[in-house]
């Protein structure tokens, strides 16, 4: 496998921008990615793509042709991924298997959406035989409703109390005041947080991911273009995905076994160790840490389960 | 419970039995591992010959966990108007499945973690021509 490095990259911020299509959100993060490189559209071979669900014109997410097409019709490879919430991690992990592979030498990552307003729509078919729709209409349990069971359980076991929960929000927000690409950039204060409606009981609505618009963009390249435009590049050390194991719960439908362990998140955690043991590092080596928490439970649950706590 | 104008929200996943109402299934008779729907074929990895065979499951579990679902939640989700917060809750069965499903109770907040829990056919909604939509619950003992 050959060194990846990230040349550059750009956001849209997060908002929401009804005027705005999502082509549009994601020139802005390409463009911005660019001139992070110094790079021309031109010298782009290759584009991954992500939304949470591939639009084709029928949904809210993106379709990467759309972008290749304003950004100028250089008829490159486009990969469109939908994967949820993990959608720019695919994304980015597509385009540095490909340059880690060998075939192209600069990728585009981007990652746009333009979401509807309140619960997200999990399951868009009347098809009896698709699990999210046995889900939804048999039970009704919207993502935090689920985030929300697996939070109680974690109250259950460990203590956690809604002050716990209610920190974490006001944790995340203080570090939004100085962030340009944040939603929301202000403080919240525990009393806020703690008087914001139920959502899902125990989460609450200032404790759960705003549905939001935005975009973000990463140029990753090889290392013979990397070391030409800089002296120092950033090497992506390890990438990996993962999905959930067959004793990792209930993969999409409404009943799985009991597991015998504790796996929770069995997905994120072998994504996480694959890429410590791919680096070869250990969690101790870590300066910083970003995650994505949908809701502040995450943010409790997931540095233990990567053992970095 | 149900009545002749009682329709299952989707047909083929429970069943009112003489002993009582039981979520149909299957079983692997080659790794033992329990399914609900019915799968088409046995997902364990490490299974090396999928022989599904019918089970049903039920009535008796305990509450992993709960939670209450307080706003009205999107399609195809289907609820009477006005709404009402409901609960929802995992719940695992004696046979060893742990199970999604709604909690039948008047006293949402009162759920306790461990609790004994028994499966109920019970209503989801009313349709606009007055059939009852019926799926599976669970009850606090």
């Amino acid at each position: 496998m050959r060194e990846v490095a990230v040349l550059g990259v750009g956001m849209h911020p997060f908002g929401k921008f009804e005027e705005k299509s999502v082509t549009e959100l994601c020139r802005t993060a390409v463009e911005a990615a660019l001139q992070d490189a110094g790079m021309q559209w031109r010298e782009v071979q290759a584009v991954s793509a992500a939304s949470s669900r591939f639009s084709g014109g029928k949904g809210w997410g993106l379709n990467g042709n759309d972008v290749v097409e304003d950004m100028g019709s250089t008829g490159i490879p486009v990969y469109n991924l939908s994967a949820g919430c993990a959608a720019g991690g695919n994304a980015f992990n597509v385009g540095y298997a490909l340059v880690a592979g060998g075939i192209y030498d600069v990728v585009l990552v981007v990652g746009g959406e333009k979401m509807p307003k309140g619960f997200i729509q999990t399951s868009g078919v009347e098809e009896e035989t698709d699990p999210e729709f046995r889900r939804q209409r048999c039970v009704g349990v919207p993502g935090p409703a689920f985030w929300a069971m697996q939070c109680r359980r974690r109250m259950h076991d460990y203590g956690t109390t809604e002050e716990h929960l209610a920190k974490i929000s006001v944790k995340a927000h203080k570090n939004s005041v100085h962030n340009p690409n944040a939603r929301f950039r202000k403080e919240f204060s525990m009393e806020e947080v703690l008087n914001s409606p139920l959502v899902c009981d125990p989460l609450r609505l200032y404790e759960i991911c705003p549905v939001s618009d935005g975009a973000a963009a990463a140029l990753i390249c090889s290392a013979d273009v990397a070391r030409k435009r800089t002296s120092n590049p950033v090497w992506v050390a390890s990438s990996c995905v993962a999905t959930v194991g067959f004793e990792g719960g209930m993969p999409g439908g409404v009943a799985g076994m009991i597991p015998q362990r504790k796996v929770q998140h069995s997905d994120a955690a072998a994504a996480v160790a694959n890429a410590f043991d791919a680096a070869g590092v250990a969690p101790g080596d870590l300066d910083l840490v970003e995650l994505q928490d949908n809701t502040v439970y995450y943010e409790l649950a997931f540095p233990e389960d990567w053992g970095l706590c | 419970m149900t009545t002749s104008n009682s329709i299952p929200v989707i047909k083929g996943l429970f069943a009112e039995t003489s002993e009582g109402p039981r979520l149909l299934g299957c079983r692997c008779a080659t790794c033992g591992t329990l399914y609900f729907p019915k799968a088409a074929n046995c997902q364990n990895p490490d299974c090396g010959d999928s022989k599904l065979e019918d089970a049903s499951f039920g009535p008796h579990g305990k509450l992993y966990s709960c939670a209450v679902q307080n706003f009205p939640p999107p399609p195809p989700a289907k609820y009477d108007e006005p709404f009402a917060p409901y609960a929802v809750g995992l719940v695992d069965l004696a046979e060893g499945l742990r199970i999604l499903g709604r909690i039948s109770t008047d006293d949402v907040n009162g759920l306790k973690i461990g609790s004994e829990m028994e499966l109920v056919l019970e209503p989801l909604c009313r349709e606009d021509d007055g059939s009852e939509i019926i799926t599976w619950k669970f009850r606090p003992i």
